[in-house]
C-alpha cells in the first residue's frame, strides 16, 4: 500500500494547496528492498530461466516434443538422453522444457482471469455497499469454503479438458480471495478525506473509483498475486497428476510424474527429475512474492 | 450463515452437474454394451433415475433426501450413494484427522521456538523447512517417499488402507507416508503463521512489562503471549483443516486409499451426477462445521469477542 499511497495523496495535496510532490523516488525505495535479498534475485532469475524456456522451447530443447523412438523406450540417463527417456522413448529433458509452457501459461492464465473476476467484484460490492454487498460476500463465503485444488477438479470436470478450460477451473478458487482483499481495502480507502474532497468537487463514481481506489488496491493485490502464483502451479501440476484437465500427449510436469511412477524402480528418474523442475518454479514464485510484499507492504516487513 | 452457504453451495453443485456435457445415460450403456437398445428403454432407464423430471423437481428431491439421509443413487454402481460415503468417510476422516493433528501439534511448539529464538540457527533451519514444506508438490513426495522407503528400502508397504481394527500395525505403517504427507502443509502453515503472531506479541507492551516485573521466560511465554498470538494461528488452521480435504483427494490417489477423495474422482470421470454432488455436499458440510467451530472458539481465546 505503502508506494501508491504517498504518491496519490501528494498529487491530490499538490493539486489543491500547490505543494511539492514528495521528492524521493518510491520506485528506488522499491528497487532497494526488492533486491536487498539474495534469495529474492535466485527467485526472479529462476522465474527468468523458465520464462525463456517456455518461450524458446524448440530451440532450447534437444529433441521434438512427442517425438517417439521405441528403440530407445525407457533409458537411463546418457550423453544422448541426459534425463533418459519413457515408455514412449520420448526424452525426458525435452519434455520437462515444453512442460514449463504449460505450467506458466496455466499459472499467469488463471492467475490474471481469477484476480479480475475477483477485483471487479470486491470493487462493486465495497463501492456500493448495501445488499449488494452482502449477496457478493456470502457467495464469495461459499467459494471460501471449498479447497483450491477440489473447486478446480469440479471446474474441470465439468467444463471438460482443454488449457482454457484448466484456466477457468483454477481461476474459481482465487476469485474470492482477491474480492474479498478488494473490498476491504476499497471500504479502507473510501473514508479517506481525499475522497470526500473529490466527491465535493462533483467527480463521477466510476472517475474516483478509476484514479483513487484501484491504484490504492494494487500494491496488496500484486502481492496476493505472486503469492498465490506458485499455488495454482502446483494445483496445476495436481490436476494433470490426476488425468483431469490437459489430455495426454502434451507435456505436462504432473502427468509425467504419474507416468514415471509406474517406472519407479527401474527409471526413477523419470518421476523425480519433472517434480524438481515443479519444485524449483514454485520456490521462485513464493520467494520474489515475499520480495514484493516486503517491497510493497512495510507494515508486514520482517514479521513473516 | 452457515446455513445459507450450505444452500448456495447445493445450488451451485447441483447447477454444475447438471451443465456436465455427457449424457451419464449413454455412458452406462456404452459400457454394459447394450446398443440395441431403442429409444423407449432409455425413457424408462432416464425414468429410472429420475433424470426426466424438470430440473427444479430434480433438485428439490434430491435436497429432500439428503435430509433424511439418502443421498440419491449411484449411477455407476446402482447402490446408494450413502452407503459408498459412509464406508468411505471413517478412511479419509481418519487419514486427514491424523495429518492434522500432527501437523498442527508439532506445528505450534516449533512456531513458538522460532519467534523466540528469532534469527538464530534454530529460526532459520525451522522457517526454512517450512518454506521448503509449503512448496513441495504433495504427489509428487508421495512418490518420492514411495521409492525410497517402500521400494528401495522395503521399511513400508507400497500403498493401500487395512482398517486399525482388523491389522493395527499393518495399518499404521501403510499410513505413516500418506499421513506424512498430507500432514506436511498444514505443519508448515502452522509454524509461519504461530512464529509470525507470536513475533508481534512478543512486540507488545504488556510482554515487556512482563519481562521487567522479572518474570520467568516460560511465564512471560506461556501465559502472556500464546494465548493471544493463538487467534490467527486458529484462523489458520481451520483453513488447514479444508486443504486437509482437498489434499487428501490426491494423497488417496498416489497410495491408493479407498476415501472420499477417490470415490469423487472415480465418480468425475464416470460422470456420476448423484455421487458428484453429494460428496461435494459432504465435504461442504464439513467444511462449514469446521468453520463454525472456529468462530466459536474466539470467544474462548479473546474474551473481548462476544456473540449475540
Amino acid at each position: 500500500m505503502g508506494l501508491r499511497k504517498s504518491t496519490v495523496t501528494g498529487q491530490a495535496a499538490s493539486a489543491i494547496f500547490g505543494e511539492a510532490a514528495p521528492t524521493y523516488s518510491e520506485w528506488r525505495r522499491f528497487r532497494r528492498v526488492f533486491f536487498g535479498r539474495k534469495v529474492v534475485i535466485f527467485g526472479t532469475l529462476v522465474i527468468l530461466l523458465f520464462v525463456v524456456f517456455a518461450l524458446f522451447a524448440p530451440l532450447i530443447a534437444p529433441y521434438e516434443s512427442n517425438e517417439q523412438n521405441l528403440r530407445a523406450v525407457t533409458e537411463r540417463p546418457s550423453w544422448d538422453h541426459p534425463l533418459g527417456t519413457d515408455q514412449l522413448g520420448r526424452d525426458t529433458l525435452t519434455r520437462i522444457i515444453y512442460g514449463s509452457r504449460i505450467s506458466l501459461l496455466i499459472g499467469v492464465g488463471a492467475v490474471a482471469l481469477g484476480s479480475i473476476v475477483g477485483m471487479l467484484l470486491g470493487l462493486i460490492a465495497g463501492f456500493f455497499g448495501g445488499w449488494l454487498n452482502q449477496i457478493i460476500m456470502r457467495i464469495m463465503d461459499a467459494l471460501m469454503a471449498f479447497p483450491m485444488i477440489l473447486l478446480a477438479l469440479l471446474v474441470a470436470g465439468v467444463l471438460g479438458s482443454g488449457i482454457l478450460n484448466v484456466i477457468i477451473a483454477l481461476s474459481v478458487g482465487l476469485v474470492p480471495g482477491s474480492a474479498r482483499l478488494v473490498c476491504g481495502q476499497v471500504l479502507s480507502v473510501k473514508e479517506n478525506d481525499y475522497i470526500l474532497l473529490s466527491r465535493s468537487t462533483g467527480t463521477k463514481s466510476w472517475r474516483i473509483m478509476l484514479s483513487h481506489v484501484i491504484p490504492n488496491c494494487m500494491p496488496p493485490l500484486i502481492v496476493f498475486i505472486t503469492m498465490t502464483l506458485g499455488g495454482v502451479v502446483l494445483g496445476e501440476a495436481a490436476l494433470s497428476y490426476l488425468g483431469i484437465g490437459i489430455t495426454p500427449p502434451t507435456a505436462t510436469w504432473g502427468a509425467m510424474v504419474n507416468d514415471g511412477q509406474n517406472y519407479l524402480l527401474t527409471n526413477p528418474e523419470l518421476a523425480f527429475a519433472p517434480g524438481i523442475a515443479l519444485m524449483l518454479l514454485v520456490f521462485a514464485f513464493n520467494m520474489v512474492g515475499d520480495g514484493l510484499r516486503d517491497a510493497l507492504d512495510p507494515r508486514l516487513r520482517g514479521v513473516l | 450463515m452457515a446455513l445459507v452457504v450450505l444452500v448456495l453451495v447445493s445450488v451451485v453443485v447441483f447447477g454444475a452437474m447438471r451443465l456436465l456435457p455427457g449424457d451419464p445415460i449413454r455412458l452406462i450403456m456404452a459400457q454394459s454394451e447394450i446398443i440395441a437398445m431403442d429409444e423407449t428403454a432409455l425413457q424408462n432407464l432416464r425414468h429410472e433415475f429420475g433424470l426426466d423430471r424438470p430440473v427444479i423437481v430434480q433438485y428439490f428431491s434430491w435436497v429432500g433426501g439428503v435430509l433424511k439421509g439418502d443421498f440419491g443413487t449411484s449411477i455407476m454402481s446402482r447402490g446408494p450413494v450413502a452407503d459408498e460415503m459412509w464406508h468411505r468417510l471413517p478412511i479419509t476422516l481418519h487419514v486427514g484427522l491424523l495429518a492434522f493433528i500432527i501437523g498442527v501439534a508439532i506445528g505450534i511448539p516449533a512456531g513458538i521456538v522460532c519467534a523466540v529464538k528469532r534469527g538464530k540457527w534454530a529460526d532459520s533451519f525451522v522457517t526454512g523447512m517450512a518454506n521448503i514444506g509449503i512448496t513441495v508438490p504433495v504427489f509428487w513426495l508421495g512418490v518420492m517417499m514411495m521409492y525410497l522407503f517402500a521400494l528401495r528400502l522395503k521399511w513400508l508397504p507400497t500403498s493401500g488402507y487395512t482398517s486399525p481394527f482388523d491389522d493395527f500395525w499393518l495399518s499404521t505403517r501403510q499410513l505413516v507416508m500418506p499421513v506424512f504427507c498430507l500432514a506436511l502443509f498444514p505443519l508448515a502453515g502452522t509454524v509461519r503463521q504461530t512464529r509470525s503472531s507470536m513475533l508481534e506479541v512478543l512486540g507488545q507492551d504488556y510482554v515487556r512489562t512482563a519481562w521487567s516485573k522479572g518474570l520467568k521466560q516460560r511465564a512471560v511465554i506461556m501465559k502472556h503471549s500464546l494465548k493471544n498470538s493463538l487467534i490467527p494461528v486458529v484462523t489458520l488452521s481451520g483453513m488447514q483443516l479444508t486443504m486437509v480435504v482437498g489434499g487428501a483427494v490426491i494423497v488417496e490417489q498416489v497410495f491408493t486409499i479407498p476415501g472420499i477423495g477417490r470415490y469423487l474422482i472415480t465418480s468425475i470421470n464416470a460422470q456420476d451426477y448423484p455421487a458428484v454432488q453429494s460428496v461435494v455436499l459432504l465435504i461442504a458440510i464439513i467444511v462449514v462445521v469446521i468453520n463454525l467451530l472456529i468462530d466459536l472458539s474466539y470467544g474462548w481465546l479473546d474474551p473481548r469477542i462476544r456473540y449475540n
